[in-house]
């Protein structure tokens, strides 16, 4: 093996890191100069593989340009070897400057291992790159990408997962596991590649998903491609140059499925087995709510999946799935919004039912994972264990954070970024600086409770802990939640745990005005629950909380009539909440629903409401909401094929073949109907013509459209229902139904996909459906 | 939060604001904070910032809230704080009145992200979207990606009315803040300092009504201020009334007394003297809710009635049929409330 090309591989995988561990290539190189010898020597084969594709187009730029500010703020490059050289000379920072990050245990060890060719990124970067911050580049950077994980035990996702995706990425570039010890004979290899085309991540925003790819392809010595124009290329909004980007994202697709035959590998290509691997990693998607769009970037994919040589390289499509999270739905309203396409929308139904591709799903990380993520951080970030912020806080903050690390990081910055600059000053000048020793005294409270007995967090930086990380968190919605359900009333027994303060202050309240004697029956005692302060902590808007009401309220409730009372409520505020434009865009309409909700339930409620531990359970509405949307798209595919087909047909007609069959007939206007009359009476029509005359007229896509054999509910509803939406449970039981019996969910080949040959899979369900009563119906 | 020993400071900075030619300018103006210390309201936040603001590696963030509660005021002053003299430069500002579509993401925003700015040692550029929950979905998928490439020179401070208006990822890539509505006692200090140096003659009714008219919104508040100044020479309660333009709650108070009592000639009379002054149909009912809301002594059961009814009314009004018979018809259902059925039967 040529050294040159170990060095190579050395170098770009580093490189990938490179702005994520610029400021602890820095802080080796000035600790120990001499080593900067050794990489010097090592200077030039570098150079030479800089012509080969950026593994990240991600931290290229952003490690180019951190250079371009930093030298334009100091531009003279005297001054600058100056400096260099003054702090070759002096290691220890000058008083009053942050001190450097400390190089924990396995970063040193990463250093050592990998230390040489660190070094030479570092000189790369010279040219510009050169700190002149007087602290390294830890001020530059957003705490996310300078404390990125740099090994694999430090990735905040579950073990499971990152193994799941290590064993997929081994497999689609090797053929084998990564667990599997002995390698099956290279002929061997490609018949697991072949399946192994596409890698669907998804999951809420900061879990990990990218972070986890990028790592992993960094350990196993993966090269990434990226298609990075995204932003400009891609017209999210619909531009005119849609065409091009699209055809533009298919031939990058189509370049880089096999390894580039460009100068630089050159000398390595001939080495099959040392050629360095390569995977495609898409995090920008085009704007999938355009239908052309969307079928090209489908179509291409399938493209991409079908054309597999033992050459071609595999895709990761790494993609928020913004429905998952629970923050994403309070906004499920707005359709547009963009991010909140599933994996149907993204990959299109051939592609994901297809044998090649798998799908990973990223949860929200767990607190005690954030925890352990941000202790972490933190240790990096502030090398003094006496000014981090205590335990308590980087709990608080995990807990708050929804499981989104990202962002949590982004508080803990916020929270913590100035902190030990203000301590430095107060420690070095406590008598000139009064003013900010008087405030460092209030902020250092918080973090002075990590020195000694573990202090609770303190007051005022609870506050701003409130602020930062006061998102729309499961733990206020299930606070405000318990409010309302517990129906809390002066003079309930157990009073003993209630807030003194609060209970004096409604006992002072003036006694309420007597009913008449008609309403008797609606007094009530005060409500502990204050309306006022309480809705403005609702944590999410008011159409979800009242879904969430909606979902738990009756477990709470004695007597149906309760129940009844409390459904009226939120059905008058549903009203007073609806879609018109007008009503909508009002912020009165939302405290009037909110109003009415709250207030509503808890007049309806019991008092006091019994405690026998019911749950609060998430809205079936979202699960239901998403289905319809899978249905919908569903949909709108038999309708495009219809159109399609029907232009076909008549294309056919005019050169005399003549309808002959009624599915032309049908085929002829079926794009043109409304979805309605689709869902409701040209599908079920044409799936049971189908199976009478055994000539296939629905595509594939249209499978989860067809009816269940047979489900409890198919007797009491009537056909719209069945056909399209609002069956969750029936729809998913019946793929997985079809998944087994004719094998579709395995392993098909791929010429069998098209619409011709599904006839027979389509046949055989209908044979199901004919034998169903419900068949009648439609008579 | 602004403390006496900050008000020559604010009276400096103010120096900077006034018109050499005399004229008058907004007095939100004329009195927005520059320096993060006057800031009124959120006092732990704000006191975060600044010390964040020295430290100079600011992540993204997000500031969240209602309107006028200092928002955009607060990344303005972050800005200067961090930038200083440079802040010309490195601040690009865009809100809701500038283009902010796809094509201004991709170029104009980028364009700056990229630009080469002499700035204090490890600051950053910063890009403010005010108003950046108007922007749209696809503008802001475009950001995302501009925002992670360029953060090592850039920084984003984004304010929004609703922060879920903002789309998961960047809400990610933010630290968010939120803020909350000022307390009365903030506004009103501020208030108080305003009068003092503009010399506005007052007295404590009168801000209290600017308070209630204002709920929570500085900027009305201030506004509300300066017109009652100008239009009358002397803020008291029936001035700023008279000036926002809204139904004296007092009447309000006693109509929603009448009709708790079942008498609807009294609140017939009350609702059709407040139609002869010229308050429109919104307005009235606007604040007959707000004022049932912070009724304490309204059974919680009448309230919940009132508000539905009232909820009902607001609706048809705005859907353009704001007629007096409305608001009759709204009395009228209230005060059925409260008659017992047997006296309602023909």
């Amino acid at each position: 093996m040529a050294p040159s090309s170990k060095s190579s591989k050395k170098s770009s995988s580093s490189s990938s890191k490179n702005s994520s561990s610029t400021s602890n290539a820095k802080s080796t190189f000035s600790s120990a100069p001499a080593r900067k010898m050794s990489s010097m020597s090592s200077f030039q084969p570098t150079l030479k593989f800089k012509p080969t594709p950026k593994p990240s187009s991600n931290s290229s730029p952003s490690s180019s340009h951190s250079s371009s500010s930093s030298s334009s703020s100091k531009p003279s490059t005297l001054t600058r070897r100056k400096d260099e050289e003054d702090r070759k000379l002096m290691p220890p920072p000058p008083s009053g400057i942050k001190p450097k990050p400390p190089i924990s245990p396995h970063k040193a060890t990463n250093n050592d291992i990998k230390g040489k060719k660190k070094e030479v990124i570092v000189i790369d970067d010279d040219g510009g790159d050169e700190s002149h911050y007087a602290p390294p580049d830890d001020r530059a950077q957003m705490w996310t990408e300078l404390y990125a994980p740099i090994s694999e035990a430090e990735l905040a996702p579950g073990k499971a997962r990152i193994q799941k995706v290590k064993n997929w990425l081994h497999e689609s570039l090797y053929g084998y596991s990564s667990e599997v010890i002995a390698p099956p004979r290279s002929m061997n290899i490609d018949k697991i590649r072949k399946y192994k085309r596409i890698l669907f991540l998804s999951g809420p925003a900061g879990t990990g998903k990218t972070t986890t790819v990028r790592l992993l392809c960094q350990t196993l010595g993966v090269e990434i491609m990226e298609w990075g124009e995204s932003v400009e290329e891609w017209s999210l909004g619909g531009g005119i140059d849609r065409e091009s980007s699209m055809s533009k994202f298919t031939s990058f697709i189509s370049r880089h499925a096999y390894p580039s035959l460009s100068m630089s590998s050159q000398n390595t290509s001939s080495h099959s087995t040392n050629n360095k691997p390569r995977i495609i990693l898409l995090t920008a998607l085009p704007n999938l709510s355009h239908i052309p769009t969307r079928e090209s970037f489908h179509s291409s994919l399938l493209t991409f999946c079908q054309t597999f040589t033992s050459l071609s390289c595999p895709m990761v499509i790494v993609h928020s799935d913004a429905g998952s999270g629970g923050r994403a739905e309070e906004s499920w309203m707005e359709r547009d919004r963009g991010g909140r396409e599933g994996s149907l929308e993204v990959l299109g139904r051939d592609v994901r039912d297809g044998p090649w591709c798998q799908e990973i799903d990223f949860l929200p990380l767990a607190p005690t994972f954030l925890n352990k993520a941000l202790l972490r951080v933190l240790q990096n970030a502030i090398p003094r264990a006496v000014d981090r912020p205590s335990q308590a806080t980087v709990q608080l903050i995990a807990l708050s954070s929804n499981g989104d690390l990202r962002s949590a990081i982004n508080s803990l910055q916020l929270l913590c970024g100035g902190k030990k600059e203000i301590k430095g000053k107060k420690r070095k000048s406590k008598d000139t600086d009064d003013e900010n020793a008087g405030e460092s005294k209030k902020r250092g409270k918080g973090s002075r409770g990590g020195k000694g007995a573990k202090l609770e967090v303190s007051r005022d930086l609870r506050a701003v802990l409130d602020a930062v990380t006061r998102k729309e968190q499961s733990l206020n919605l299930f606070h405000a939640l318990g409010k309302v359900f517990y129906n809390k009333r002066l003079g309930d027994p157990n009073m003993d745990d209630e807030d003194e303060e609060l209970l004096d202050r409604i006992r002072k309240l003036p006694p309420d005005d007597p009913l008449p004697a008609h309403l008797q029956e609606f007094s009530r005692r005060k409500s502990l629950v204050q309306i006022e302060p309480f809705i403005p902590t609702v944590p999410v808007d008011a159409s979800s909380f009242a879904l969430w009401l909606h979902q738990s309220f009756p477990n709470y409730c004695k007597e149906v009539e309760e129940v009844s009372a409390g459904l009226d409520e939120l059905c008058t505020a549903d009203i007073m909440r609806t879609d018109d434009d007008i009503w909508q865009s009002s912020t009165q309409a939302i405290s009037y629903a909110l109003h009415l909700s709250v207030r509503g339930l808890l007049m309806s409620l019991p008092s006091p409401v019994p405690r026998k531990s019911q749950k609060v359970t998430k809205p079936q509405f979202f699960q239901s909401y998403r289905l319809e949307r899978d249905n919908s798209s569903a949909l709108d595919h038999v309708a495009g094929y219809l159109t399609k087909k029907g232009v076909v047909n008549s294309n056919a007609f005019a050169d005399g073949g003549g309808l002959t069959q009624v599915s032309e007939e049908l085929g002829v206007w079926g794009g043109m109907i409304n979805k309605r009359v689709l869902a409701g009476e040209m599908v079920p029509m044409m799936v049971k013509i189908q199976g009478l005359s055994s000539n296939s007229l629905l595509p594939y896509s249209a499978q989860t459209l067809c009816l269940p054999p047979y489900s409890p509910y198919s007797t009491s509803r009537n056909n719209v229902e069945l056909t399209a939406k609002d069956e969750p449970d029936a729809d998913e039981e019946y793929e997985a139904n079809a998944a087994g019996d004719d094998g579709l969910g395995t392993m098909p080949d791929p010429q069998n996909w098209d619409d011709d040959s599904t006839q027979k899979d389509e046949e055989e369900e209908e044979d199901n459906y004919l034998i169903d009563d419900d068949i009648n119906d439609w008579d | 939060m602004a403390s006496s020993s900050k008000g020559k400071e604010t009276v400096s900075a103010i120096a900077k604001h006034t018109d050499a030619e005399g004229y008058e300018m907004p007095w939100v103006e004329k009195y927005r904070p520059v320096l993060l210390d006057d800031i009124v309201g959120n006092s732990e936040t704000v006191e975060r910032l600044k010390v964040i603001a020295e430290d100079g590696n600011v992540p993204h963030i997000i500031i969240s809230g209602m309107p006028g509660i200092g928002k955009t005021t607060s990344i303005h002053c972050l800005a200067h704080a961090l930038l200083g003299d440079a802040y010309k430069e490195g601040v690009l500002e865009l809100n809701a009145s500038d283009e902010r579509g796809i094509d201004v993401v991709r170029n104009k925003i980028k364009s700056f992200a990229q630009r080469k700015v002499t700035l204090p040692n490890g600051r950053h550029k910063i890009i403010i979207l005010d108003e950046a929950d108007s922007m749209t979905a696809g503008a802001q998928q475009a950001l995302r990606r501009t925002m992670e490439i360029y953060s090592n020179t850039t920084r984003f401070a984004l304010a929004c009315n609703m922060s879920n208006k903002i789309i998961e990822p960047i809400q990610s890539r933010c630290a968010i803040l939120r803020y909350s509505k000022l307390r009365d006692a903030e506004v009103l200090k501020r208030l108080k300092e305003i009068c003092e140096m503009e010399d506005v003659k007052y007295n404590d009714q009168g801000l209290a009504a600017l308070i209630f008219t204002a709920e929570g919104d500085m900027r009305q508040a201030i506004n509300n201020l300066q017109s009652t100044y100008s239009g009358f020479g002397f803020v008291s309660q029936d001035n700023v009334f008279k000036i926002c333009d809204q139904p004296h709650p007092i009447i309000l108070k006693q109509l929603i007394k009448d009709c708790q009592n079942g008498l609807i000639d009294q609140a017939l009379s009350r609702i059709n003297d407040l139609w002869d002054k010229g308050y429109s149909a919104v307005d009235i009912v606007t604040s007959i809710f707000r004022v049932t809301k912070s009724m304490d002594d309204l059974q919680e059961y009448m309230k919940l009635e009132f508000i539905k009814e009232i909820g009902w009314t607001h609706m048809r009004i705005l859907e353009g049929v704001g007629t007096l018979v409305q608001l009759g018809a709204m009395v009228a259902r209230l005060c059925k409330l409260s008659l017992p059925p047997q006296a309602l039967k023909i």
